[in-house]
């Protein structure tokens, strides 16, 4: 009874914050055996080059959420993959820790980008994500999907519950950043050239395009 | 109950060793020197590279708490998440360490930084 009251008001506390960026089109958090499981459909309110442009600005990945404490262009012998380490320093309920993620990062032809934890060099145990960026108008689409097993402790019940309330809250965190940047960019952008996004607009074919 | 006062004064000392004394770090007096000297030259309005590409300034107290068109550089009592100190430590990818294309700051200026920024980053 009380970990379904815990899960009610999980769902409570997850829509609440659901406007912190964008518009969420769909969210599905879940956990099985000690393997995460977040999927985000979202819409940003900023240009698809910029919110692209945001997401793969590696060096600059520190922008993009305030638990990052380090972060790292790694070496790596293949050309076609960028290796990143981050050291995320947070707290879940009472117990705080410094998470070290590295990870590889794939641009796929298709534009989507694939990043896969490398577990050696972590001290998360398995991970794998994967963003589907697409233009929508003048706005941008994204389809998040998140693999994540924790390498440490986490306490039952309570813990899992608290897990996916971070997962919620930094991915949120992080999303709401890229559109912020995104914009940004892009008014920078078009104060050095207006007809830019016009220029965009002719170039990135659009859902809306294909609907006329 | 005998108290054995050699012992005591033997563990106030030991203890009192053991406290490290931080020194109060000036805004005025350490933090601006460092700033004038090694980021003002880019970070000033209107026409330093550093501020033309983030919109730091770093001119004056205020300035500087504004932070880049992105979003604040200090948060006040944490210079573990401070960007500021995140970069001139060189945390984030040394690519882009600050002072940009200069020597780092000497390791007595990144703890300065550091001590002003845990100190709650005040206007003294």
């Amino acid at each position: 009874m009380g970990a379904i009251f815990l899960f009610a008001l999980a769902g409570c506390c997850l829509y609440s914050t659901l406007l912190a960026a964008g518009e969420v089109v769909e969210l599905a958090l879940s956990h099985k055996q000690g393997v995460y499981q977040l999927k985000l459909e979202m819409i940003l309110d900023a240009p698809f080059e910029d919110v692209h442009h945001v997401i793969t600005d590696y060096v600059h990945i520190y922008r993009l959420n305030p638990s990052i404490v380090e972060s790292e262009i790694m070496y790596t012998p293949d050309d076609s993959v960028v290796r990143i380490r981050t050291l995320i320093n947070d707290c879940i309920l009472i117990f705080c820790r410094e998470i070290i993620r590295v990870e590889d990062v794939r641009e796929l032809g298709t534009g989507d980008i694939y990043a896969v934890i490398v577990p050696q060099f972590s001290n998360v145990k398995s991970g794998a994500a994967i963003w589907q960026i697409q233009p929508l108008g003048g706005n941008t689409r994204i389809n998040y999907n998140l693999i994540l097993e924790p390498g440490f402790f986490v306490p039952p019940l309570i813990g899992s519950y608290a897990v996916k309330q971070k997962l919620h809250k930094e991915v949120m965190i992080s999303f709401s950043n890229i559109e912020r940047i995104a914009r940004i960019r892009n008014e920078k952008e078009e104060a050095f050239n207006p007809t830019r996004h016009k220029n965009l607009l002719n170039r990135i074919p659009s859902e809306h395009d294909n609907a006329n | 109950m005998r108290i054995d006062t050699t012992g005591l004064m033997l563990l106030v000392l030991v203890i009192s060793g053991c406290i490290k004394e931080e020194r109060q770090v000036s805004f005025q007096r350490d933090v601006q020197p460092i700033l004038k000297a090694n980021c003002i030259e880019c970070h000033i309005p209107p026409n330093g590279k550093g501020y033309l590409k983030t919109g730091l300034s770093m001119a004056t107290y205020e300035d500087l708490m504004k932070g880049t068109i992105y979003g604040p550089v200090i948060v006040r009592e944490d210079g573990r998440h401070s960007i500021l100190n995140m970069l001139v430590e060189g945390r984030a990818n040394t690519s882009i360490r600050m002072p940009h294309g200069r020597e780092p700051l000497a390791s007595e200026e990144i703890e300065i930084l550091r001590l002003w920024v845990e100190h709650g980053a005040l206007n003294n």
